[in-house]
C-alpha cells in the first residue's frame, strides 16, 4: 500500500464519507456518490486504502487483561465512615434527612439558649454596680466619708485597697463608733491586706470583703449588736460576679457556651449544605 | 443463548438496583475487560486505567437506581468514559500527581494477550507498531478519541457509541471520520516505524 499524505479529493464532503463508507454506514445515495468518485480519483482509492489499513491496524490492537478484578465489596459500597467534617451524617446520623434534622436541632438549640439568656434576672442596681468595679469604687468612695480610712491607705501605695473593703470598713466604724478601731489596728489590718499576693481587681473583691467586717467586728462584744448595719451592707459588697448566683456572667456562661456549640454546629452545617 | 444472557444481565441489574452487591458483580465479571480496555486506550496507562475502572464501577454501583433501561454496556461505558476524562482533567490541573505515570513507560510487555505463535522479531515489530498506534490515539482530541477507541479498538456500533456519548449519529460519523484522518496522517509522519511493505 502506498500512502499519500496529501490526497486531494474532489470535495471535502466525498472524503467525509470515506469513513462511513469503510463501515456500511453510508446511504445509498451517498455510496453511488462517492463509488463513482473513486472510479474518477485514484487519490481518493489511495486515501480510502490508507484509511482502510489504519483501520485494520487499530482493529488488531491487543486486548489488555485488566490486572485485577474490579468486583466490589461491601465495605466498598457502605457509606464511608469517615466524612468530611462539614458533612451532617457524620453529626446526626446518616438517614437521608439527616441534614434537614440536624439544620433543625441546632437551629432549636440556637433558639433555646437565646431564650434563656434573655429571660434571665438581670438583678438589681447592685448587681449593675458591681459588674462595674470603676463605678462601684465613685459609689463607694461617695459614700466613705471616714478620713482616717484614705489616709491610712496612703501608707501603703504598693497595694491598693478593694473599694468593697474600704466600704465594709467604713460602715463598720460608722455604725459603731465605739467599736472604731484604733490607726495602729487600721495599720495591721492594711498591712496584712498588703501581704496578701497581688490579684487582679475583679478577683480579689471578694475574699477581700468577707474578710474585713469579721476582723472589726471582734474586738468587742457590743459591736455584736451594733454592727447590723454592717449585715444590711453586705448585699451591696458580695454582688460581685463571683459571687451571687443571680448574676448573669456566672449563671449564664454554660448557655452561652451550649449557644455557641449549637451556632457553630449550624453554621457548620450550612456550609456543608452549600459545598454540596 | 442471547436471549437468556439478556434476560440473565435483566435480572441481576434488578438485583443490583436492589442493593445486591453478588449481583453487581457479575456485571462486573461481564464487563470488566471492556471497561478496562477502553480505559486503557483512552487513558494509555495501565494504572491510571485500573484506576478508572474501579471508580467507574463504584460511581455505576452509586448510580444503579439512575438506570432507566436500554443497553447496560453503553450506560456503563458512558461512566467509564466519563471517569477517564475527569482523571485526565486532574492530572492536567495536578501534573505533580501524575509524575509517576508520566514516567512510565508505554510499552504494553505485560498484560496483553500475546500471540504465543509469532516469532520474537514479529512481536517486537507489531509492538513497535501498536505503541504508535496508542500515540495516535493518545494525541486525538478528548472527543474524537472516545469514538475512535469505542469503534475502531472496541468495535461498538454506530448507535452504542451514539448511546455513550449521548450523540447524534451524524456526530459520531463525522467524529470518527476526523478521529480516522488523524491518525492515518499521524501515521504517515512517522513512516520509519511502520512496517517496511507501508513505509
Amino acid at each position: 500500500m502506498t500512502m499519500n499524505p496529501n490526497p486531494q479529493p474532489n470535495t471535502a464532503q466525498v472524503r467525509e464519507l470515506l469513513s462511513p463508507y469503510l463501515d456500511s454506514e453510508v446511504t445509498e445515495t451517498e455510496r453511488s456518490l462517492l463509488e463513482h468518485e473513486l472510479t474518477q480519483s485514484v487519490e481518493l482509492r489511495q486515501e480510502l486504502e490508507s484509511l482502510r489499513q489504519t483501520v485494520a491496524w487499530l482493529a488488531s490492537l491487543p486486548k489488555v487483561a485488566a490486572p485485577r478484578p474490579f468486583t466490589l465489596s461491601e465495605a466498598d459500597v457502605s457509606p464511608r465512615q469517615k466524612k468530611g467534617y462539614f458533612d451532617w451524617p457524620l453529626w446526626f446520623g446518616r438517614c437521608p434527612h439527616s441534614g434537614i434534622k440536624g439544620m433543625v436541632t441546632a437551629s432549636l438549640l440556637v433558639i433555646a439558649v437565646i431564650m434563656a439568656i434573655l429571660t434571665q434576672p438581670f438583678g438589681n442596681n447592685s448587681s449593675e454596680v458591681a459588674m462595674d468595679p470603676q463605678s462601684t469604687q465613685v459609689a463607694l468612695s461617695n459614700q466613705a466619708e471616714d478620713k482616717p480610712a484614705p489616709e491610712l491607705a496612703k501608707q501603703s501605695p504598693k497595694k491598693e485597697v478593694s473599694p468593697e473593703t474600704k466600704l465594709t470598713q467604713d460602715e463598720a466604724i460608722k455604725a459603731t463608733p465605739s467599736a472604731q478601731p484604733t490607726i495602729p489596728e487600721k495599720k495591721e489590718l492594711i498591712l496584712e491586706m498588703a501581704a496578701q499576693p497581688a490579684e487582679p481587681p475583679t478577683a480579689r473583691g471578694a475574699p477581700l470583703a468577707k474578710a474585713p467586717p469579721v476582723n472589726l467586728a471582734e474586738p468587742t462584744a457590743t459591736n455584736t449588736a451594733t454592727l447590723t448595719p454592717t449585715v444590711t451592707a453586705t448585699p451591696q459588697l458580695t454582688a460581685t460576679p463571683s459571687s451571687s448566683p443571680e448574676i448573669s456572667p456566672t449563671t449564664s456562661l454554660p448557655w452561652v457556651i451550649i449557644g455557641l456549640i449549637g451556632l457553630v454546629i449550624l453554621v457548620v452545617g450550612i456550609l456543608g449544605w452549600v459545598k454540596k | 443463548m442471547l436471549l437468556s444472557i439478556l434476560l440473565n444481565e435483566f435480572d441481576m441489574i434488578k438485583e443490583a438496583q436492589n442493593g445486591s452487591v453478588a449481583a453487581f458483580n457479575q456485571l462486573v465479571m461481564t464487563y470488566q475487560s471492556l471497561a478496562y480496555n477502553v480505559a486503557y486506550r483512552v487513558m494509555g496507562n495501565r494504572e491510571s486505567a485500573a484506576d478508572a475502572c474501579q471508580e467507574s464501577f463504584l460511581k455505576a454501583y452509586k448510580s444503579m437506581h439512575q438506570y432507566q433501561g436500554g443497553s447496560f454496556k453503553s450506560w456503563l461505558l458512558r461512566i467509564v468514559t466519563n471517569t477517564c476524562y475527569d482523571q485526565i482533567r486532574y492530572r492536567i490541573r495536578r501534573p505533580a500527581d501524575s509524575l509517576e505515570d508520566l514516567t512510565q513507560e508505554t510499552g504494553e510487555d505485560d498484560g496483553r494477550w500475546a500471540n504465543h505463535d509469532e516469532l520474537p522479531e514479529e512481536r517486537m515489530l507489531r509492538d513497535e507498531l501498536n505503541d504508535l498506534l496508542q500515540q495516535a490515539i493518545n494525541q486525538l482530541p478528548q472527543d474524537q478519541r472516545t469514538v475512535l477507541v469505542l469503534s475502531d479498538v472496541q468495535h461498538l456500533s454506530y448507535q452504542e457509541i451514539a448511546e455513550v456519548i449521548n450523540q447524534p449519529l451524524g456526530t459520531v460519523k463525522s467524529r470518527l471520520s476526523r478521529a480516522r484522518h488523524r491518525v492515518r496522517d499521524f501515521l504517515l509522519e512517522h513512516k520509519e516505524l511502520l512496517p517496511n511493505q507501508y513505509r
